[in-house]
């Protein structure tokens, strides 16, 4: 600065005056106000008076003065709303300067570019914190998937098994079936089906022929356990009889033959019954007339 | 009359303002304004018998040590560290300017607030890290600017603390 000539000097303080808005306070080591100018004003500090404790009026001064040795520099200090100023504290012959140049213009600028910044951070780490809650949430869903995946292919195992093992009691029905069909095409016993009402739909020919009925007499409902049942075994319909135990029957002609004769219940239908005869030797009378 | 300066101190967007503003005036806001540089309020508490008028210094936010001025420290009775619940990564920096200070300042009472207790949903400090700091005989109080919860308690404790050591 001593190799500048006045001219500049004066313009840098012409300069300086105008937009740093220098101010200065000077205090003693008691911390006692022994003078004050420029323009205090502009950071709102006033109603100053000699001697008065600098720290109790200028609040961020307190705790700072006496200052012992060297220099402090307290940038951007806000001395009233929207208003800041860098403040130099030094010392200089046994007194504290205290220094204010305005930083408001500054501190603008900076805060406007601070906040953007700020801003921007917050929503990466809002971002980030969503991000996560994602990929937990994903990580649980893939979890329950992989869960029920499990279940379901249990589930799956576990119905094939089902649908093999139903497969096979089909399989052992219809040949069972396929045996009892047999076995009543065969004609080697009497076969017939009846309700709980005594209506019968079904029977062999053997049956048939043991009674003296027809096919036709079958299909026109001629043939009921009514008819056919004597006196003493009636109600046979209805009782269960699993043994093959002899019973008396009334035949189309009236005459009495005792058949053995057992029912079994209807497994597909279990209020019909199937009932199996035999033919006993029958007495002369009855053998004379059949 | 008593005077103690408090720096808060803390990373960007903790809260330390809000804590401020919530102590001094009561008022919490929502928007979120950074601080560049440093202001000063005022409260005048009671502890005991004793009025204390405090300076709240609300210094911008540190991001490391480095960030912090030892110059706004200067003077100070006592801080107060603040992190965000919300954060781990203001705890860390948090404790990384406990360094700084109690370098500048040397033994000064302080306290680490965890703010934003409100949004404890959202909370990433975990009871292990609580007791990790417990053990090295810190004092950690849960606050919420914007409920209040805590903070009364916060300021006064750290008052206390300043004022046992003042007295004695």
């Amino acid at each position: 600065m001593a190799d500048l000539p006045g001219p500049i000097r004066e313009f840098i303080d012409s300069l300086t005056d105008e937009l740093l808005a220098p101010a200065f306070m000077l205090v003693s080591d008691e911390g006692g106000l022994i003078d004050w100018g420029g323009a205090l004003s502009s950071y709102e500090i006033g109603s100053m008076k000699e001697n008065m404790q600098v720290g109790d009026h200028v609040p961020f001064l307190m705790g700072l003065l006496p200052l012992d040795s060297g220099s402090v520099f307290l940038p951007k200090v806000q001395t009233a709303p929207q208003v800041f100023a860098d403040v130099y504290l030094f010392r200089r012959h046994e007194v504290t300067w205290i220094l204010l140049l305005d930083a408001t213009d500054d501190v603008k600028k900076r805060q406007a570019l601070q906040q953007r910044t700020y801003d921007i951070s917050l929503r990466a780490t809002e971002l980030e914190h969503e991000g996560r809650t994602l990929y937990d949430a994903n990580s649980r869903l893939a979890e329950r998937v992989k869960e029920q995946t499990s279940e379901l292919s249990q589930t799956v195992v576990r119905l094939q098994q089902e649908l093999a093992e139903s497969r096979q009691m089909e399989q052992a029905l219809n040949a069972s079936e396929a045996r009892f069909r047999s076995l009543f095409d065969s004609n080697v016993m009497g076969i017939v089906y009846f309700d709980s009402f005594g209506n019968i739909f079904e029977s062999n020919d053997t049956f048939l022929q043991l009674l003296g009925y027809s096919r036709d007499d079958l299909r026109r409902g001629l043939l009921t356990w009514n008819q056919i049942a004597s006196i003493a075994s009636e109600g046979g319909s209805s009782n269960p009889q699993e043994t093959l135990k002899p019973q008396e029957f009334t035949r189309k002609d009236q005459h009495r033959i005792s058949l053995l004769f057992a029912t079994t219940p209807q497994i597909e239908a279990p209020g019909n019954r199937i009932g199996f005869a035999i033919s006993l030797p029958q007495p002369k009378s009855t053998q004379a007339s059949s | 009359m008593i005077q103690k300066k408090i720096c808060m101190l803390g990373s960007f967007a903790v809260g330390k303002t809000s804590l401020v503003r919530r102590f001094v005036e009561s008022i919490y806001t929502d928007k979120y304004h950074t601080t560049v540089g440093v202001k000063v309020d005022k409260k005048i508490v009671n502890v005991g018998e004793q009025e204390t008028t405090l300076l709240l210094w609300d210094l911008e936010g540190a991001e490391t040590e480095h960030d912090l001025r030892k110059s706004y420290l200067r003077g100070a009775a006592g801080y107060l560290l603040v992190a965000d619940g919300t954060r781990k990564d203001t705890l860390y920096r948090a404790l990384s300017l406990q360094l700084r200070a109690e370098e500048t300042l040397g033994p000064v009472p302080f306290l680490l607030l965890l703010n934003k207790s409100d949004l404890t949903d959202m909370w990433e400090i975990d009871a292990r890290e609580r007791a990790a700091i417990e053990q090295k005989n810190w004092k950690i109080i849960d606050t919420s600017a914007k409920t209040g919860h805590g903070v009364e308690d916060a300021f006064r404790s750290l008052t206390e603390k300043m004022m046992e050591k003042h007295n004695g």
